[in-house]
């Protein structure tokens, strides 16, 4: 397979997929006050967690998750467990897609089907798809450093709401809430990043990435870190109810009531990384999909398959307090086995020999 | 109804641009993937756009879940 992309392009894709959604929908609020750390030590493991997906791949001559699993696990185990991991990139792109929904017709098209504003959306991830890793990774290089640069300037917008005494008393919440809280925070956003290893057999990948993986993850952790920090500084206790805090903050920026609702600004971030959240998933699918069948290429799959993401977005939840319940209560248990179990299991065996890999990737 | 004929027209459309390369590189394989899972997008549209109610994998999920926790923990 073609090494298409250098890794120093990857790491925008890295950035825009581990933030994407969780830029507005802060993990960790089940720690109350405590989010800012929960999502500063989430971010810890998240680096962790991402050695260990890239170094996997590195193990496996490059490969995804989808090529070791079948090289490593043999084609009837192995394909049936690849199968699980297409049905896990392909329900995270459907809640993606409904997290986006529910946000663009909570706050801007109250009137407008969800079904509309989600088909718009993946007719755009639908063609970066179509058009290959190249493309998703221009669009991310161009795109991405707005995010950056958008959470900064809200962040300082907001200097003169914060309030030091919301982030007071100081771990009044427990231990248990808090590792509940980081439980929830590490599988979502920063375990996802196993689903970034389906583009690590289109990217040059040397062994010195691996830090470069590990430093990506460490400023998307801070970044989340920050939007967490101004939320609860600014909003206080309304953080921890709000269905998109970030949003109800930037909200609330006014600067010589001349600088006002620049809300507009988050949304744009929001759209940016959900859409390279999207992509991504989108892309996962359609490779693993082409890999266990055996297809020569992933471009046929792709609009159906989306089409069916689309529709399952549609079909998951009845409402944005359902979506939320079940991200907070029931995903961090459904994506243990994705995220931790079976690659925890393959490094195991990539460590200690097996069968060797193929070196088609 | 009149719905569901667009949509059949627009995924007739769909269908075509992308098997007609398909069918000139004799592509078996992948038109067969191509034709089922076009088949399950139209279907699953046309029930979504005529109110058939499709119940939700999230359900059977948050079930397999509970019973897994209730077992381990």
């Amino acid at each position: 397979m073609n090494k298409e992309i250098d890794f120093s392009e990857a790491v925008f894709i890295i950035f825009g997929f581990t933030v994407g959604s969780s830029i507005l929908i802060i993990p960790g609020f089940e720690a109350e006050n405590l989010a800012w750390l929960v999502n500063a030590v989430a971010a810890f493991i998240g680096m962790g967690l991402i050695y260990f997906y890239v170094k996997l791949s590195i193990m496996n001559n490059g490969q995804d998750i989808i090529d070791i699993c079948i090289n490593r696990l043999g084609p009837i185990i192995g394909k049936t467990i690849a199968l699980g991991y297409v049905w896990y990139f392909f329900h995270l792109g459907a809640l993606v897609i409904r997290d986006l929904t529910e946000f663009a017709t909570l706050v801007s098209y109250p009137s407008t089907p969800q079904a509309f504003i989600g088909a718009l959306v993946m007719l755009l991830a639908i063609s970066l798809v179509r058009n290959g890793i190249e493309v998703i990774a221009k669009f991310t290089q161009v795109l991405i450093p707005w995010v950056i640069i958008a959470v900064v300037v809200l962040s300082l917008l907001l200097i003169n709401q914060m309030d030091v005494n919301n982030i007071k008393p100081f771990f009044s919440v427990g231990f248990k809430p808090f590792f509940k809280a980081l439980f929830s925070s590490v599988s979502f956003p920063y375990a996802e990043a196993i689903v970034l290893t389906v583009i690590f057999p289109f990217v040059k990948l040397g062994k010195k990435d691996i830090y470069l993986s590990v430093g990506t993850m460490l400023f998307a952790g801070m970044i989340l870190t920050l939007v967490s920090l101004t939320t609860i500084l600014s909003l206080g206790n309304i953080a921890q109810t709000a269905t998109f805090p970030a949003f109800e903050a930037a909200r609330t920026i006014s600067v010589f009531d001349f600088i006002e609702r620049v809300e507009v600004i988050s949304n744009v971030s929001f759209l940016i990384g959900t859409l390279v959240k999207l992509t991504v998933c989108l892309f996962g699918v359609c490779v693993g999909l082409s890999k266990i069948l055996n297809l020569e290429g992933y471009q046929s799959l792709v609009i159906p398959i989306a089409i069916l993401m689309g529709n399952l977005s549609l079909i998951l939840y009845e409402n944005v307090t359902e979506l939320i319940m079940w991200s907070i209560e029931i995903y961090p248990y459904y994506a243990v086995p994705f995220q931790f179990l079976i690659p925890g299991l393959l490094f195991i065996i990539s460590l200690f020999g097996g069968k060797k890999p193929s070196t088609q990737a | 109804m009149g719905y569901v004929l667009i949509i059949i027209f627009i995924f007739g459309l769909i269908y075509v641009y992308q098997a007609l390369p398909l069918l000139k590189a004799k592509n078996t394989r992948e038109l067969i993937v191509l034709s089922f899972m076009m088949g399950l997008a139209l279907l699953v549209t046309a029930l979504l756009v005529l109110d058939i109610p499709i119940a939700s994998p999230a359900v059977y999920i948050e079930a397999v879940v509970k019973i897994v926790l209730g077992v381990f923990i």
